[in-house]
């Protein structure tokens, strides 16, 4: 099996079709090796939320107690349930296995939205917010409609509009970073996420109409056209 | 059946004065019986632009407060059949009318007329409050301009919080030129932030100033465009079809348009 290692990763992560490789790059302590593989499935967490993943090990030779302490601490990170690939012989997976692999509705779902926000209660708007609206939720809040300049919507959780944020909204009220706002045209004349504020720029920027999602990454907040995210 | 409709806008100056009385003789001339009142109390215009100030006896607040009848108080203009108007007080303030005694006021006026028209002052406190009281129908002013179209965004909201869902947005002093070249919002994007159905659009119009001053309204001048404007829109209003005015009137396409009867 030919991987490229960059010299500076100690452990990579690839996905095959039947489950996650781990390949070890350094002789490292154990300590040190289990540290770097949590981190390392840190960044995927909520990805295989609830799922049953497959995690085999190559480059490195593991005691059976050693690789329980490991499947746990996958486990864990990934609030999924690994269990052990034996003998890995991984089998690189096409496209059309990509696709097959989609995750139902439901779990994408899940997977974008935080389980701590996607709980709580939401709120249904079916009308379009004027200016001078404020609308306020204990929860997240959904609208299917336009929310217009000078209106203002403010939940502790997410917000989601089937059309058009042209006015103020503000997710995550009451500090929920993890909270995002979804739009189907993200425009808005300011996007605040828990503590943090964006406004939109002083110049007219060129771009299609796509739905754009919003989220805070490094204290800052990020817009991204949501299509390309989910593919 | 009657029916009360109250011109508003939120913002002041977009013409809602000059859209009533326009709106008002328009329809007298198709045939109606129009009563217009002027709920700006303390600011009164209407009957100026009317040309009717120096016949003002008696005004709304004698009219609500039981000093006169409506009848009495109604001016006739006697320029047009079956046209009148109750005037603003001058010398009150808006709080000296309730929003229980516009209600009242506005069935008592449907047995007479079969048009009510209100003159809604700037703003959305109690004066505005008082217009729409009894209103069935509302026609939001505004012109192509992002403040004018934001608070008549915060009018459909405060309408439809008062259960005033029959609105239509009427775009006043549009310039064809301007919007062509860019400079100017156009028809379709004041309707993409409404979001509400379109009574009718009128153009800008150095004639409208003229006849504003002169106490004439423009709806009665054959040559203006701004006239045409309202004609058209009081067609509409009365639920006859007329396709949107064609501001490009000049271009060879236009003229075709025209000749085919093109609907919007």
């Amino acid at each position: 099996m030919e991987i490229n290692m960059s010299k500076t990763e100690n452990v990579i992560l690839k996905l095959y079709k039947e489950g996650m490789l781990v390949y070890v790059n350094k002789k490292l302590s154990f300590s040190e090796l289990r540290k770097n593989i949590v981190e390392k499935f840190r960044k995927s967490e909520n990805f295989f939320k609830g799922l049953t993943l497959k995690v085999g090990f190559t480059g490195v030779e593991l005691s059976e107690n050693e690789i329980n302490i490991l499947i746990d601490a996958i486990s864990e990170v990934l609030e999924c349930k690994a269990v052990l690939w034996e003998n890995p012989e991984p089998i690189e997976m096409t496209t059309e296995d990509k696709v097959n692999q989609e995750l139902s509705g439901e779990q994408i779902l899940s997977n974008a939205f935080k389980i701590d926000v996607a709980d709580e209660n939401t709120k249904f708007y079916t009308k379009t917010i004027r200016s001078g609206q404020l609308l306020e939720s204990d929860g997240n809040i959904v609208v299917v409609g336009d929310v217009n300049p000078g209106a203002e919507l403010v939940a502790t959780g997410n917000i989601v509009v089937m059309g058009a944020i042209k006015g103020t909204v503000h997710a995550g009220a009451k500090g929920n970073r993890e909270a995002i706002v979804v739009a189907l045209n993200l425009s808005p004349i300011q996007l605040r996420i828990a503590n943090v504020i964006s406004r939109s720029p002083d110049y007219e920027i060129e771009r299609g109409l796509v739905p754009e999602i919003a989220y805070i990454r490094d204290d800052k907040i990020f817009i991204e056209d949501f299509l390309q995210k989910r593919k | 059946m009657s029916e009360v409709i109250v011109i508003t806008s939120g913002k002041g100056g977009v013409g809602k004065t000059t859209t009533t009385a326009n709106i008002g003789v328009g329809l007298s001339k198709l045939g109606k019986k129009v009563i217009m009142i002027d709920t700006d109390i303390g600011l009164r215009n209407l009957d100026v632009v009317l040309g009717l100030e120096n016949r003002i006896v008696y005004d709304l607040v004698d009219v609500v407060t039981g000093v006169c009848e409506p009848k009495k108080a109604a001016i006739k203009d006697k320029r047009f059949n079956g046209l009148f108007l109750i005037p603003a007080a001058q010398t009150k303030d808006k709080d000296a009318v309730s929003v229980e005694q516009m209600k009242e006021l506005c069935d008592k006026l449907r047995e007479d007329y079969d048009f009510i028209l209100i003159d809604c002052p700037a703003g959305i406190e109690q004066g505005f409050k008082n217009a729409i009281a009894g209103a069935d129908k509302a026609l939001i002013v505004t012109t192509p301009e992002v403040s004018a179209v934001r608070d008549a965004d915060r009018i459909v909201g405060l309408l439809e919080a008062n259960g005033i869902d029959d609105h239509y947005a009427l775009i006043n002093r549009i310039r064809p030129d301007m919007v062509k070249r860019g400079d100017m919002l156009s028809v379709d994007d004041v309707i993409e932030v409404l979001n509400i159905d379109l009574i009718g659009i009128v153009p800008d119009d150095q004639d409208i100033i003229v006849s504003t001053n002169k106490g004439e309204p423009a709806v009665i001048n054959p040559k203006s465009l701004a006239g045409q404007g309202y004609r058209n829109i009081t067609e509409r209003l009365t639920g006859n079809n007329v396709p949107l005015m064609d501001l490009d009137g000049n271009s060879f396409f236009g003229r075709i348009k025209k000749l085919f009867g093109k609907k919007q």
